[in-house]
């Protein structure tokens, strides 16, 4: 969304090189994903989120200790109609966000699914996180944190449970991601799509506050 | 060297890397050389009791014991390998479960040898067997001091009549030639016999300690050198000579039994192994109660190890030689002695290397422990131990993974132990203590290995326990048609999984080559039971592990020839075939199918109309696999785009095509009226993923594009995108239909996948200027554009441009067209909801810019943009506006809160809050007071005024938990609203905000009357000081309690408390008296109860005026007296308790004051005040102070303890 609406939370002093990775969410409607996003990218909550159409395109960078990581953020609908659309974006995506509303246990299924279609059919090295969104309605949970846990560890994944309300652990998530990811400086071919692009100078880039 | 055993503290691990071994490479003991017991039992079944045979000789052996039934269990105890039952559950020979149902030991009896023993002993009076010695013959001697040898075939070779006043044997050994035998006896005498036709050709008299039985006698390599010990725990060498063809012998004791008795010896013999740095030296093992000593007597003795280890005296010390490869760093390896010295439970290590400098070096090794106490312990092969411990179980353990493999009860060998040659019982018991104990359990001499197999003398039989080879264990579970796990047991081989794994040698490739034909062979084997059966059940069962192990063994020619010749003409089989095969294809573990079993497949699935799984086959197989006109046949009539198009990219390399034919299929899906179908959507969707794939070099549905053909397919598949018409136009078709097609279809998602193109950047900037060209033709200057598609084109290009290194060009002038566009009205396609978000991303973007955002404002009014609006103002500044415009957007006003919060400078806000109050109360006055309550409090009262009661209800809720201070007024009018919608609440706050409420208390009481609250009303009038208003209004509420009989206990709880608390100011005759009536009326002795117990007041009075002002008989009072009483007369009691005890405190300070004036005082010497000594009269004190009558003025007191 450029010039204004993007805020450069992290410092944006010119450092070794800047990583670009493509990432994109994807899970049941109305679990939260443009929440999180928001979260991550304006720092915002809207409790009348309206639901997304199609996909929605946000980018956003992290400082890691030794380098600048810029996400572009691939926000896809949640709607069973668009499903069938998601391939165009995980396909060439480093890393996925797979989202599940934490009260209730439909969308943690659905969301085992979406790990499923992502280990078959993504690029091979793509970097999977499940996220349990909505972690501030604890009163009303009905995915054990145990549980969706002990089915990230089998699978490989990053977990972690979030509320974009509150902003818990929403950057840690992101961050958690771009440490995982592989930052090789050598750029393959195009269809090997597991690395980043190295985007080598960070000069035309305006000035930004540091993460929070 | 002596004690460095000792002082290596570091232990090393027990690295025993056994894979490397190969015999004939290291030259180790050649077993081929002469006839080894070994392949007689293996090949030469004739002369032995086979294994089925055994049940029936130990039910027999057995008999005597009352165990008649075991002889109808014959067949399922002889289940060691030849029958096809499952292990036997008989007590004789119980195996633990071990994996796959495969035994590696095998039990055997040597009939011939155990019948000429017997016949032996019964016939010529021989004794029971005692003592053994393996060679490649066996030797055995009895207690009446015979020797019988047997050859390999268990015939008695020749039998030696001892001198029966020797005793029984008690030794014997072969040399490693087998040529010579030496035989020791329980008297002391030791003899050495040719083997070949048992000729003695020493006779060794006094070699040793006099009066000792001989319980070793070893050879060593040395042919002329021999070591033994004895019952007095000495150890000689004996060396033997021949001169002038006398044989004669020298011996010389080593080791004096003195100093601690050795028990065990054990020379090291290299055999074989002449290239070892060894050669030539000869090393002994000796192990006492107390120590393990080794020592080297050749060529010059040298003490090498003692190793102190404790352990129960109850436990002879073991001892065993191996050879193991030891890996060293640099991937060389050499190959060393291994010293096994087990006691107890535990098996210490020992490894013997000969350094450079050619000293002999001893390093100890990490050890071993056990669950169970020892009884012998043999090497197998460098990996495998053989133990039996003290319950004679023989077990079989696996050295580097500590790993028990299998276990063999055997009891019924009924072993011979030698604890009468320990004992000394033939020469008069003449041995120590320890030795007696610890040789009750020594069977030495009668458990011996030889190769991997352990021989065990038994009273009535000879037994061995060999080990089976691997190939021995595959044939053995193939013989009981456990196909399956022959296979998995022979993969665990093949893969150097397997555990205890015998008879294998060459290098690594060679045996790999070796096990893989096995491996091989027996998948074969099991294809064709599997077929010959051929049963459903069966079929059903085997096929899946057939075609698993066929893939993981990479023998697809087994597969689609020989299983699937077999299955092909019969249905039943077939399906389950296909079935099974179905989900390795799916999990993508086989890509190369046969043609004709894919045509089969895709023909079974059409059958069972399972489309899903036939798409996901044909995806994940090479096309080379594929009928391709019967998928694509398939493919078409089942609506399979997913395989349709991955079979045209594979088969024809062709990455238009498919589009050519999906896209009017598209079209006409779209064309027909009314709501969007789902098929159309996916279709749709589908033709989206797939250029995207195409653009960005990425095989659909997965993999990717060779990267050679990747350049092609992008422009082939942008040429075809960019075509002006179909091939078979008509005149009417419009140009560009397929970009056209897709505008159409998702206009935003269509962008979104050409910006992934853009993105990447793999297309030219020349073919990139062109599509935008050609969509802005095709939108834009066309009469028929639609609003949405030039919106979001406009927006996309917009980022597009913004992006860096973005070489585009665009003139700026279209997008005032586009502005217009989109605050037109006359659009019934694009929602004005959707307009307005296009409209919103173009100036998030920047592309508006270049015009004057007064003339976008105005647009945007008329167009009823109320977020377009908001936006500008935001970035003006001028939040009012902002405000304005939120509150004016019927979808977004509960927005307008999230605004507010976030808002810079608030205090700019306040005219616009004020303003449209209403509005924000209308969209919820709680958080329009928490917004109020929290920046502009003193706003409140003003703005209260104007409100309806709900709506100043919620708002001043919403102000009240801003938690700002409020003005009196303020409360007291939120009190009076809470006490209408809430009344819950009212108490709660009364409490919080009591001293805010008591200034109108008034119109506070007021309000609570009228909404009847009473309990409110009545903590109102107590806060204020009034008491008896409280009062009288919970009496009022007490007597309609009672009335209505409900909650009289808590209203009557409420009264006491407050007549408590307020007993100061009120007057007992007015309030217990009329609560006292009131609850006579009830006739509850609990609530009275309660009264009286908290009531100050006086009984006699109160109860005079009770009766005197109420009437009724004196049986209405009867719980309020029996009350009283009761209370008299606990008080009565208190009343004496404190008396007691005020009267025994007095007491006991009475006894100590009298107490210490009968302490007696020390008489001071000097008085305190002038310090000089007492002449005339002094005053004395309690406190031993002393002083002249002189120095202390009236009254008299002790200066010195009253001034402190």
């Amino acid at each position: 969304m450029a010039s204004r609406g993007t805020v450069q939370r992290p410092n944006g002093q010119t450092q070794g090189k800047i990583c670009q990775f493509k990432l994109v969410l994807l899970g049941e409607s109305a679990v939260g994903k443009s929440s999180l996003v928001l979260r991550f990218v304006k720092g915002q909550f809207h409790e009348y989120q309206e639901s997304t159409i199609g996909a929605a395109f946000l980018t956003q960078t992290v400082c890691l200790e030794d380098m600048t990581v810029k996400f572009e953020i691939w926000d896809t609908a949640g709607q069973e109609r668009y499903h069938s659309l998601a391939p165009m974006y995980y396909r060439g995506a480093q890393a996925a966000i797979v989202v599940y509303d934490i009260t209730n246990q439909d969308t943690f299924n659905r969301a085992k699914t979406w790990v499923k279609e992502l280990q078959r059919q993504a690029s091979p090295n793509i970097v999977i996180a499940l996220v349990g969104n909505k972690a501030d309605l604890v009163s009303k949970r009905s995915v054990e944190c145990q549980e969706a846990q002990s089915y990230a560890e089998e699978h490989g994944l990053l977990f972690n449970e979030t509320s974009a309300k509150t902003a818990v652990n929403v950057n840690d998530v992101f961050l958690a991601i771009a440490k995982k990811l592989p930052k090789n400086e050598n750029r393959t071919g195009p269809g090997s799509s597991g690395q980043g692009i190295v985007v080598s100078d960070s000069n035309n880039k305006p000035p930004s506050r540091c993460c929070k | 060297m002596s004690e460095s055993g000792d002082s290596t503290s570091k232990f090393d691990p027990l690295n025993l890397d056994f894979s490397e071994i190969d015999d004939e490479e290291y030259n180790i003991p050649a077993v081929e050389e002469t006839p080894t017991l070994e392949s007689i039992l293996n090949n030469d079944q004739n002369s032995l009791m086979s294994e089925d045979e055994l049940s029936d000789y130990l039910a027999a052996e057995n008999q005597g014991f009352g165990t008649g039934g075991c002889g109808s269990d014959t067949a399922s105890i002889s289940s060691f390998g030849s029958l096809k039952d499952t292990p036997s559950k008989t007590g004789l020979f119980n195996f633990t479960e071990s994996r796959h149902y495969d035994h590696i030991l095998r039990h055997i009896i040597l009939k011939a040898i155990s019948s000429q023993l017997k016949s032996a002993c019964e016939r010529v009076n021989a004794g029971r067997p005692t003592v053994m010695a393996v060679s490649s013959m066996i030797a055995v001697g009895t207690s009446h001091g015979l020797v019988l040898v047997f050859d390999s075939a268990q015939t008695l070779r020749w039998c030696h009549e001892g001198n029966e006043e020797q005793g029984s044997v008690s030794a014997l050994d072969f040399n490693h030639n087998c040529s010579r035998l030496l035989i020791g006896y329980a008297r002391g005498l030791i003899l050495m016999c040719d083997v070949a036709d048992g000729k003695v050709l020493r006779t060794m008299n006094q070699v040793h300690t006099p009066a000792t039985a001989v319980l070793h006698v070893k050879f060593t390599d040395n042919p002329n050198l021999a070591v033994c010990s004895d019952s007095g725990g000495s150890v000689f060498e004996l060396s033997f000579k021949r001169t002038l063809g006398i044989r004669s012998v020298d011996s010389r004791c080593i080791f004096s039994g003195s100093r601690g008795e050795v028990c065990c010896i054990e020379p090291l013999r290299l055999k074989a192994l002449t290239t070892h740095p060894l050669h030539g030296s000869i090393l002994v093992a000796m192990a006492t109660l107390s120590k393990v000593i080794l020592v080297c007597i050749r060529p010059n003795t040298r003490l090498l190890l003692t190793h102190s280890v404790s352990a129960s005296p109850a436990n002879l010390p073991l001892l065993t030689w191996q050879f193991v490869v030891i890996q060293l760093n640099d991937s060389s390896h050499v190959i060393d002695p291994v010293l096994a010295f087990a006691r107890d439970s535990t098996i210490h290590f020992y490894h013997i290397n000969v350094l450079a400098s050619g000293r002999i070096h001893c390093t100890v090794l990490e050890q071993l422990n056990l669950g169970y106490s020892l009884l012998a312990c043999h090497w197998l092969n460098a990996r495998i131990l053989a133990t039996v411990d003290t319950q004679e179980r023989f077990h079989l353990i696996d050295i580097r993974s500590q790993e028990e493999l299998e276990t063999l009860d055997l009891s019924c060998v009924s072993l011979v132990y030698n604890s009468s040659h320990f004992k000394g019982l033939c020469t008069g018991g003449n041995v120590s203590k320890a030795m007696a104990l610890a040789g009750e359990r020594a069977c030495y001499n009668t458990i011996k290995s030889f190769g991997n197999q352990v021989l065990f003398l038994g009273m009535r039989s000879f037994h061995v326990i060999s080990t089976r080879s691997w190939l021995e264990r595959l044939n053995n579970l193939l013989e009981q048609n456990r196909y399956a796990a022959a296979l998995r047991l022979g993969i665990d081989f093949l893969e150097e999984r397997g555990k205890g794994v015998l008879g294998l040698s060459g290098h690594r490739k060679q045996r790999k080559k070796l096990i893989w034909q096995k491996v091989h062979e027996m998948l074969t084997t099991y294809i064709n039971a599997v077929l010959h059966d051929n049963n459903a059940l069966m079929y059903q069962e085997n096929l899946p592990v057939i075609i698993e192990h066929c893939i993981h063994l990479q023998c697809e020619d087994l597969l689609f020839q020989q299983v699937w010749n077999g299955v092909e003409h019969s249905t039943v089989p077939r399906n389950i075939f296909l079935q099974s095969i179905e989900g390795f294809i799916q999990d993508g573990k086989i890509r190369n199918v046969s043609p004709a079993i894919m045509q089969k497949l895709v023909e079974y699935l059409e059958m069972t109309h399972r489309w899903q799984a036939m798409e996901e086959c044909i995806v994940n197989v090479n096309v080379s696999s594929l009928d391709i006109e019967q998928v694509l046949q398939q493919c078409r009539s089942h609506q399979l785009y997913d395989a349709l198009i991955s079979v045209w990219n594979q088969a024809m390399n062709d990455y238009t095509t498919p589009l050519q034919e999906l896209l009017p299929q598209l079209q006409r899906m779209l064309s027909s009226d009314g709501e969007r179908s789902e098929e159309a959507i996916r279709l749709g969707n589908k033709c989206l993923v797939y250029i995207s794939c195409c653009l960005s070099g990425r095989g659909y549905p997965n993999g990717d594009i060779e990267e050679s053909k990747c350049a092609t397919v992008r422009s082939r598949v942008f040429q075809f995108l960019c075509s002006q018409h179909t091939i078979n136009a008509d005149e009417s078709e419009e140009t560009y239909p397929y970009l056209r097609l897709f505008l159409d279809f998702n206009t935003k998602e269509f962008l979104n996948a050409l910006s992934m193109a853009f993105q990447d950047s793999y297309l030219s900037v020349q073919l990139l200027q062109r599509l935008v060209d050609i969509l802005i033709s095709i939108t834009l200057h066309e009469n028929s554009s639609k609003s949405r598609q030039v919106g979001w084109l406009f927006s996309w290009l917009a980022k597009e441009i913004m992006r860096p290194n973005c070489s585009l060009r665009l003139d700026l002038n279209l997008f005032e067209q586009v502005l217009e566009i989109l605050v037109s009205s006359n659009d019934e396609l694009c929602t004005p909801e959707e307009k307005e978000q296009i409209l919103l991303q173009l100036i998030s973007t920047g592309a508006l810019k270049h015009i004057p955002e007064e003339r976008i404002l105005q647009l945007a009014q008329t167009a009823g943009y109320h977020q377009v609006c908001a936006e500008i103002y935001e970035r003006q500044g001028n939040h009012e506006q902002v405000l304005k415009c939120h509150l004016l957007d019927d979808s977004r006003k509960p927005r307008v809160f999230d605004y507010l919060n976030v808002a810079p400078e608030k205090s700019k806000l306040q005219r616009a809050v004020s303003e449209n109050i209403d509005t924000l109360l209308e969209v919820n006055g709680y958080k329009t007071g928490l917004f109020v309550g929290t920046h502009f409090v003193e706003l409140t009262s003003r703005m209260v005024h104007t409100m309806t009661k709900q709506k100043q209800f919620e708002f001043l809720q919403g102000v009240m938990d801003a938690k700002a201070a409020l003005s009196p007024p303020i409360i007291t009018l939120y009190f009076q609203l809470l006490c209408e919608f809430e009344p819950n609440s009212a108490m709660k706050f009364i409490i919080a905000n009591c001293d805010t409420l008591l200034t109108d208390i008034e119109s506070c009481v007021e309000t609570a009357q009228k909404h009847n609250l009473e309990m409110e009303e009545a903590i109102l009038w107590e806060k204020a000081g009034s008491y008896k208003k409280s009062f009288n209004i919970l009496f009022k509420r007490l007597q309609y309690a009672i009335r209505s009989g409900k909650d009289v206990e808590s209203a009557t709880e409420e009264l006491i408390s407050l007549i408590l608390r307020g007993s100061s100011v009120l007057d007992p005759k007015d309030t217990w008296l009329p609560l006292l009536q009131c609850l006579v009326q009830v006739n509850s002795p609990k609530l009275m109860k309660r009264v009286l117990n908290s009531a100050d007041l006086n009984l006699a009075a109160e109860f005079h005026l009770l009766l005197k002002h109420t009437t009724g008989s004196l049986g209405d009072y009867r719980s309020l007296i029996m009350g009283l009483f009761e209370k008299c007369v606990y008080e009565q009691e208190v009343l004496q308790i404190a008396e007691r005890s005020h009267y025994l405190d007095l007491h006991n300070q009475l006894k100590q004051s009298l107490n210490g004036a009968k302490r007696g005082i020390p008489n001071p010497v000097i008085c305190t005040v002038c310090n000089k000594k007492f002449q005339s009269q002094m005053l004395l004190f309690h406190c031993t102070h002393g002083y002249h009558m002189d120095c202390l003025k009236q009254p008299f007191q002790c200066v010195k303890c009253d001034s402190n």
